[in-house]
């Protein structure tokens, strides 16, 4: 098989997952104990409204019907209008997709350019003092609610000694960056921990291998055995678990907007929440589970790239 | 030396008490006491276990009684921990928690444990249609970030106790579901399954009686650190304001409580967050340990 034609076939596979995805996001509406409309506007409302907001929500007409009309307007790119921004909700979410998006980026980041030499350095000196502390440490950082870390890094580094920003986002690139290096650290933090053990034990059994015997017989330095020939095998298994991780990434990048207070789709979520905005839920629910799946999809092919058996076989 | 005999003098009476069966049961209780991580792990969770049950007697103060003349104290003789904005004893209220902490575990994963075990074992013991129909929805359910669908859940039905145990269950069995299919999988095709097929015992005598026994271990390890994530999960949802409400003291809400008044008082939300770290870290270790032992 070639990679196009793997690349074609995943594709394909995810279709019916899609299929299903879409039809969780739309029964969200329908889950709701009682009426959805009553559920929104409160039991103040009139029935002239409520009787409104079921039309301009499709209720009245059959299940199916109402799944029609939904898949067909997002066909054609819309999603619906938010309840309390009485914005379109496609709109909403690309205006502040791109804080969430940088976050997440920018913590991908810092994990490797933490986890990388970590690792390296834990696995030079197996078994003392730093291999025991990158351990002892990652226990912590995984222990740790992630809310509860920025909490602490909010007070120390932004209040107390007034470092960094507490809230919100800036404008212009340099300042973003700035807003975000303490959110997208912490948001970091956890996967850095993970890639920081996969990649030592992975490293510590690709050591065993015999060329690498092979390599420090004709007397390569350790430099260039870890780097140029054990890195490289070690590599595998940590990109799987970025790459499979970013979901995680990003379902924890709510709770990190909302410490940080930044203007992203995950604290729009929040909000939606607490003012019922049922629509506005779906949507972002939808673009989550939607990012989620392309990144898998990139990280499937990304490993044929790599290690071509796998789709060879 | 004298540890061994005197294990060797229990099971012995062990095995005139129950047969030769529960031997093996006992050996292999006994290996993962002996492995440092899982019976460290399994003291940690203990403890937490009994605090949690005999938390209203341990508490010295009713964890909702406020006595505004007390705000804010810092920790000291009366308070160990300090007293919340309303007067309320932290110390009380993280103890209290405990007790949430173990329910969340014990009905959450629970729920996600016995639903993922019999998803999985009809999605790999009959494959076919009714496989590809179960792994479809696993897969699109796990295409959402597990804490993004959870909030969606919660916003359905309501922020609350009882909705969170049952918010975690429905997102989480997916998980125990693809590690026990893809036990049944291998399983399988080995002879005792074989044999029990060719004597024509019933598919529920096979799969609970014969596979079940034999691929579980995975799904116990997978569920001790499935507890970890779940407690960081419940205390983030908290935190957020979708999950426990005040003045319920589930940590993740006192942490919230606590969060505008890190300044003045940083014991409000410092002892619940420490609560928080002492039971993810006593599932990781025994989680770990288990691992370690099942790797072996």
């Amino acid at each position: 098989m070639s990679l196009e034609r793997y690349a074609l076939r995943r594709f394909l596979e995810m279709i019916p997952v899609l299929f299903i995805v879409l039809f969780i996001v739309f029964l969200m509406l329908h889950f709701i104990p009682g009426d959805p409309a009553k559920n929104i506007l409160g039991i103040m409302a009139t029935p002239e409204r409520l009787e409104q907001l079921r039309k301009s929500l499709g209720l009245n007409e059959p299940l199916h019907k109402q799944f029609y009309v939904f898949l067909t307007q997002l066909a054609r790119g819309s999603l619906g209008t938010s309840i309390r921004y009485k914005a379109p909700i496609t709109e909403l979410i690309f205006s502040r997709l791109r804080v969430t998006l940088s976050l997440v980026f920018m913590s991908g980041v810092f994990c490797v350019a933490i986890s990388l030499p970590l690792s390296l350095w834990a696995t030079k000196h197996r078994g003392k003092f730093p291999d025991y502390m990158a351990r002892i440490s990652s226990l912590f950082v995984f222990s740790m609610p992630e809310f509860w870390t920025g909490l602490l890094f909010l007070n120390i580094f932004a209040l107390r000694l007034g470092w960094f920003p507490t809230r919100g986002w800036g404008s212009g690139l340099l300042d973003n960056i700035y807003h975000l290096f303490l959110p997208s650290f912490i948001l970091g933090l956890f996967l850095t921990a993970l890639v920081t053990r996969t990649l030592r034990s992975d490293m510590i059994e690709v050591l065993q291998k015999e060329y690498i015997r092979t390599a420090k017989t004709y007397g390569f330095s350790d430099r260039t055995i870890y780097l140029k020939y054990a890195l490289k095998n070690a590599l595998l298994p940590t990109i799987t678990v970025l790459g499979l991780n970013l979901g995680w990434l990003l379902g924890s990048s709510v709770v990190i907007e909302t410490v940080f207070s930044l203007p992203g789709i995950g604290a729009m979520l929040l909000d939606a929440v607490i003012v019922r905005d049922y629509p506005l839920i779906q949507g972002i629910s939808l673009v989550f589970a939607l990012a989620i799946m392309l990144n898998n999809y990139i990280v499937d092919i990304i490993y044929g790239l790599i290690d071509p058996r796998i789709y060879r076989s | 030396m004298n540890n061994r005999n005197a294990g060797s003098v229990i099971s012995r009476s062990i095995n005139l008490l129950f047969g030769d069966e529960n031997i093996a049961r006992w050996e292999t209780v006994k290996k993962i006491i002996r492995n440092p991580n899982s019976r460290i792990g399994l003291i940690m969770i203990g403890i937490l276990v009994l605090v949690g049950i005999f938390a209203p007697f341990i508490a010295s103060y009713d964890p909702y009684q406020q006595v505004l003349t007390e705000s804010l104290e810092p920790p000291g003789l009366s308070h160990p921990f300090g007293t919340d904005l309303y007067g309320r004893d932290v110390m009380s209220r993280v103890i209290h928690g405990a007790w949430i902490a173990v329910k969340i575990c014990v009905i959450g994963v629970g729920i996600a444990f016995i639903i993922g075990n019999l998803a999985g074992a009809l999605s790999g013991y009959y494959e076919g249609w009714i496989d590809t129909i179960i792994m479809r929805i696993v897969d699109s359910i796990m295409a959402f970030p597990f804490l993004v669908l959870v909030i969606a859940i919660m916003a359905i039905f309501g922020p609350g106790l009882k909705n969170l145990y049952f918010a975690i269950a429905i997102v989480s069995w997916c998980q125990y579901a693809r590690i026990v299919r893809s036990r049944y999988l291998s399983e399988k095709e080995e002879d005792y399954v074989r044999a029990a097929e060719a004597v024509g015992f019933s598919d529920k005598r096979i799969i609970f009686g014969h596979l079940m026994p034999n691929s579980i271990a995975p799904t116990i390890v997978y569920a001790s650190l499935d507890c970890a994530l779940v407690i960081l999960l419940a205390a983030s949802l908290s935190f957020v304001g979708v999950g426990a409400q005040p003045p319920i003291p589930e940590w993740g809400a006192q942490i919230a409580e606590g969060r505008q008044l890190l300044q003045v008082g940083w014991w409000i939300a410092t002892f619940p967050a420490l609560g928080i770290m002492y039971t993810v870290i006593g599932f990781s270790l025994i989680g770990d340990g288990l691992r370690d032992m099942l790797e072996k």
